[in-house]
């Protein structure tokens, strides 16, 4: 008997079921969901975990910036339980194959074929009503799908933020005769888009069956995303069995639920990776944005109709006044780089007055001297000439006048 | 064998163990006060709009006497370049006797909508490099730029060469068109007039998502159950809650000069192809003669090596090196390889050529 066998088939399942609620009763859970797979809201750990949390959260005096951490922390724990649960089913199913290699493989094989048929059941039925969604069974009735929508769940798409805007209700409208629900719905839609405008409203009217059409069209794109992106987690689970499959054929092991966990996630990067290369994945992504931000602003244009009539303050006007202040504020510089230039200029213009006027000076005191000098000169023939005194002045002015005109060169070159 | 060798037993242990971890993880996050960052000593030295450029204090007694001034990127917050004590690139320069200064350029608000890469380059870069140059008495200065800011340094010296003495390409894109460029395949196909008119500023979220989306799985999800094992150490928490910070700090970006980049460099690759209008000037990569540090990371998912290695190609510099970091986009600033490797090298290269 293999050690493995002989581990399984001596678990006190007793022991193990105290082991589990102890663990749960860490969290101060109601174990009333325990062992029933399936959504991801009926995971018994994952109650347990959001029941925990509630209760800390409120008790707690953390700061804003570190309890919107622990959440995001929490939500991907829940995830982590919620996989640990459903893989728990797998090992358990495995477990039984024990050493018989062939076994093993057939039932990997069986396990990831369901959850590949299921993929697919959900891709087709995407393009369907969203009320038909039916996720398909993998393992127990675990619903994947919801589990790689909740994955993400902490982190808001930026688009839904965007749309929680004054034009909400536009969107609603909008969504209600998008593509991809009930075919009645997509009917309606159609027969209201086909009534021709008429009246003082005509224009309104057009801007709204627009809007529906645009409405229709992102959500036709947005579909096709979920559908990529079902696709992926599909090939992301089937490189995940390969691997499996092959640690089988090699004799590897996944000693814990992390290695597990980080089997999944590597899977999924890797596919995910190779996806975002391709021009698919280029051209879907630009219709998804390029569709919606042509739906929100048709939308914001209905709202600024509405409130241009209402002689609220629009965000058009906004614009407009905005703009007159950045070109204000570009006048302001150049006048402002102006100004220094001539500050600089005329800074300037005074050294050099102010030199000139002291180099006239010196020259003048220097004359005086030596007109003194000279009359000295006259008065006593053993004094030194005049020249050899004013000669040194007259090259110093001389010397003086050049850089200042230098420094008027730079002043040039600088305007 | 059966691959799976996890009993229900150990799985139990598995996730108790997981549990305490976690509750002892809300213990150390509830101790925790708020995030500080940015550690140098610093002080404003000019003020224009949202943006402020620093001079960093001195801690050497002999300085490189040509400062060095880093352009960010407009992307996430500059306090990346000097998160903390010992993980911090601008302490590294300045521990190496330079002279830093940086472009911190705020968070644009409505009003800044309409500014575009002229104001930004010609604009806001110049003056700052004005000030400097005044505050030094020098004609030219050297420049550090980062990432996008990397990509707006180019342009500048490509436009005022007379004005960079040397300058340092860190992470930056320069041929936007690489097989391995995913944020470039992200966005090729996206109407960027359309996403500016209707947004006017584009919100910082939906670039960060826009990153986050480039590895989902990875960093929307597992790094929060790798941080579980950390918790119960307050500085590895920390060190954590520091990038998070940064991480989720993203600024929203200016309309108009976020329709220029986007266009005129990942959808056209016009640095490469010298097709990039900044204002009424031409961006001529090929006019650059100056010496060029080009600093990129070989494991960087953001601005892949190929791209950021384009740049010798593309300009005129005899004096052109390259420095290959093995690690990532964010690794090359804060990672301990990082403190070790990068500022002696900048400071190394810059005064051999001073």
């Amino acid at each position: 008997m293999s050690d493995y066998k002989r581990k399984t088939d001596q678990i006190d399942w007793a022991d193990y079921q105290k082991k589990y609620f102890d663990a749960l009763m860490s969290f101060n859970a109601t174990p009333s969901s325990f062992n029933k797979p399936g959504s991801i809201e009926d995971s018994f750990w994952n109650n347990a975990m959001e029941h925990w949390w509630k209760t800390m959260k409120i008790n707690s005096g953390t700061s804003f910036e570190n309890k919107n951490l622990f959440e995001k922390i929490v939500e991907q724990s829940r995830n982590y339980y919620f996989m640990s649960e459903q893989f728990s089913n797998l090992i358990e199913g495995i477990s039984k194959y024990n050493n018989r290699k062939n076994d093993v493989t057939d039932f990997v094989n069986d396990k990831f074929e369901d959850l590949k048929s299921m993929f697919l059941e959900t891709s087709n039925n995407l393009k369907e009503t969203s009320e038909n969604l039916s996720w398909g069974k993998f393992i127990d009735e675990v619903n994947w799908a919801d589990f790689q929508k909740k994955y993400f769940d902490a982190y808001e798409s930026p688009f839904e933020k965007l749309s929680s805007t004054a034009s909400d209700n536009i969107n609603n409208f909008a969504n209600m005769f998008a593509g991809g629900i009930n075919p009645d719905m997509e009917k309606l839609r159609d027969q209201i888009l086909s009534i021709p405008s008429v009246g003082q409203n005509r224009e309104t009217q057009d801007k709204f069956q627009n809007l529906i059409k645009l409405g229709a069209v992102y959500q036709d794109y947005s579909n096709q995303n979920q559908i990529a992106m079902t696709q992926l987690s599909q090939d992301a689970l089937e490189l995940m069995r390969k691997e499996i499959l092959r640690m089988n054929d090699k004799g590897e092991e996944l000693s814990s639920m992390r290695q597990i966990y980080d089997l999944w996630v590597e899977s999924n990067e890797l596919v995910y990776n190779e996806h975002v290369h391709t021009k698919e994945y280029s051209e879907l992504n630009g219709k998804l944005v390029n569709s919606r931000m042509a739906f929100m602003k048709l939308s914001q244009e209905i709202n600024e109709d509405i409130f241009s009539s209402l002689n609220l303050p629009t965000t058009r006007a906004m614009n407009e006044l905005e703009r007159r202040h950045y070109e204000l504020r570009k006048k302001v510089n150049v006048l402002e780089s102006e100004l220094k230039a001539l500050k600089e200029k005329s800074d300037n213009k005074n050294t050099v007055t102010e030199s000139r006027s002291r180099s006239a000076n010196m020259i003048a005191t220097k004359k005086k001297k030596a007109k003194t000098s000279r009359k000295k000169v006259t008065k006593s023939a053993k004094k030194k000439p005049a020249n050899k005194v004013t000669k040194p002045v007259k090259k110093k002015t001389r010397k003086k006048s050049r850089s200042n005109a230098a420094n008027n060169d730079v002043i040039e070159i600088k305007f | 064998m059966n691959p799976f060798q996890v009993t229900p037993n150990t799985l139990a242990e598995e996730i108790h163990e997981f549990n305490s971890k976690l509750a002892k993880g809300f213990e150390t996050l509830s101790n925790l006060d708020e995030i500080d960052v940015g550690v140098s000593e610093k002080e404003p030295v000019y003020k224009e709009d949202n943006l402020v450029l620093y001079h960093f204090k001195a801690r050497t007694k002999k300085q490189n006497s040509v400062p060095l001034l880093i352009v960010y990127a407009l992307v996430n917050r500059p306090y990346m370049a000097d998160l903390q004590d010992g993980r911090s690139m601008i302490q590294g320069l300045l521990d190496e006797g330079l002279d830093v200064y940086l472009i911190d350029w705020g968070y644009p608000d409505s009003a800044d909508k309409f500014l575009t890469l002229d104001d930004y380059i010609n604009g806001y870069i110049d003056r700052c490099v004005d000030v400097i140059c005044e505050k030094h008495k020098r004609k030219n200065i050297n420049i550090l730029g980062i990432c996008q800011g990397g990509a707006f340094s180019l342009c500048y010296t490509s436009l005022h060469q007379e004005k960079v003495k040397n300058l340092i390409t860190t992470v930056t894109p320069v041929d936007f068109h690489t097989k391995h460029d995913l944020l470039s395949n992200m966005v090729r196909k996206i109407d960027i007039d359309l996403v500016v008119d209707t947004l006017g500023n584009i919100p910082g979220d939906m670039l960060n998502m826009a990153f986050l989306s480039l590895k989902p799985y990875s960093l929307m999800g597992q790094k929060y159950v790798d941080l579980v094992n950390i918790l119960d150490d307050e500085k590895k928490a920390l060190n954590f809650l520091r990038m998070e910070k940064w991480i989720f700090d993203s600024p929203d970006q200016a309309g108009e000069a976020y329709r220029e980049f986007l266009k005129q460099f990942y959808q056209e690759n016009g640095l490469v192809k010298s097709t990039v209008k900044i204002g009424n000037d031409i961006v001529d990569l090929g006019k650059i003669e100056i010496p060029i540090l080009n600093i990129y990371a070989l494991h960087d998912h953001l601005v892949p090596p190929d791209s950021s290695k384009a740049l010798e190609g593309c300009v005129s510099s005899k004096d052109y090196q390259a420095l290959e970091f093995p690690g990532g986009h964010i690794g090359i600033y804060v990672s301990g390889k990082a403190q070790k490797m990068i500022p002696p090298s900048v400071a190394k290269w810059l005064s051999e050529r001073t």
